[in-house]
């Protein structure tokens, strides 16, 4: 006759919890599998964070000058590649989405220090624009001031030249 | 020597181009009155022909419709609800009901899109309202942008045979 500590597990007890380990394991397998949203759940959370992260630096480099609207269509693409992502129950066409929209975030982040210097280098171009008017206005209101009154009254008399002024 | 007519006529002309010039340089980048576009369109793109009754569960397709005219990029995100008469909404406060979709768009100064929509609504009801809210994202968080729109619909429950 055997005898066992109270609490202790018989081979039988050992057995029966591996076979509940073992099930609940292939349960949660076959859950994960059939649940789309739950397998890929993560790439989508990932995916959604980076565009936000992207975005994020795009309205800066914008606010540095940088003209950002291609870059902003494209990120809008990847946007509606990863909701169709997201819809889509089958796991082979889901992965290709997301894997095109986390290229194109790739793609836009890599360009947004190039659309830096061209938005500083537009910046700075637009300064010098502006000084080079604002001088023109300047000269060339200090030289009216000059001419403007001798010409008028150059003018002025030579459109009365052949007036005859009479003794009234 | 430049006679001073023409040198007055030449001075004239730098003036008047060169404010101009610097007039058109300050004003291009400057938007006067930044504003959002947030409209819903029937099953046919157009404004009208909006379902009135629907059965429950059936798909209701519809368009929204969102121009960007805030002077920067922008990131939107409208949320479709389920409302009915006693929910309220406003400029300030955004709908406590339940949120059917979500759709997101991300939108560069000057332009717009169409976002096709499939909604369906799984209980009957009456006076229905399909609520349609602009959220934006702002810093990390997305935050609610004061444009909302509404549909009254009826939703009927199909007939046995």
């Amino acid at each position: 006759m055997e005898y066992h500590r109270r609490g202790a597990l018989t081979p039988n007890h050992t057995r029966r919890a591996w076979t509940i380990k073992a099930m609940a394991i292939i349960i949660s397998l076959a859950i994960l599998t059939a649940c789309p949203e739950m397998a890929g759940g993560q790439g989508l959370e990932e995916a959604e964070q980076h565009i936000r992260l992207v975005y994020s630096r795009l309205r800066e480099a914008e606010g540095r000058g940088a003209d950002v609207k291609e870059a902003a269509l494209k990120l809008n693409d990847a946007l509606t590649l990863i909701r169709e992502a997201a819809s889509e129950p089958d796991a082979s066409k889901r992965e290709k989405n997301l894997s095109r929209a986390l290229t194109i975030i790739g793609e836009v982040e890599a360009s947004i220090d190039r659309l830096i210097e061209e938005g500083e280098a537009r910046s700075r171009m637009r300064t010098a624009t502006l000084a080079i008017s604002t001088s023109l206005i300047g000269l060339a209101s200090i030289m009216a001031y000059i001419y403007a009154p001798r010409a008028f009254w150059s003018l002025w008399l030579r459109a009365r030249r052949d007036w005859r002024v009479k003794r009234a | 020597m430049i006679d001073e007519e023409v040198t007055a006529v030449v001075v004239a002309l730098v003036l008047v181009a060169g404010v101009m010039g610097a007039s058109q340089l300050l004003a291009s980048e400057r938007v006067a009155e930044p504003f959002s576009e947030f409209g819903l369109l029937g099953p046919e793109m157009k404004i009208g022909g909006y379902p009135k009754t629907v059965l429950v569960n059936e798909t209701l397709r519809l368009y929204l419709y969102l121009g960007n005219h805030e002077g920067r990029v922008m990131y939107y995100r409208v949320l479709a609800k389920l409302g009915d008469e006693s929910t309220k909404v406003d400029e300030a406060k955004p709908a406590e009901a339940e949120i059917l979709a979500e759709y997101e768009a991300i939108l560069p100064h000057g332009q717009n899109t169409t976002i096709p929509i499939s909604l369906s609504i799984k209980r009957p009801m009456n006076n229905a309202r399909l609520i349609f809210e602009m959220w934006i994202l702002d810093g990390e968080e997305f935050r609610y942008h004061g444009r909302w729109l509404q549909l009254w619909i009826n939703v009927t429950a199909p007939r046995l045979p």
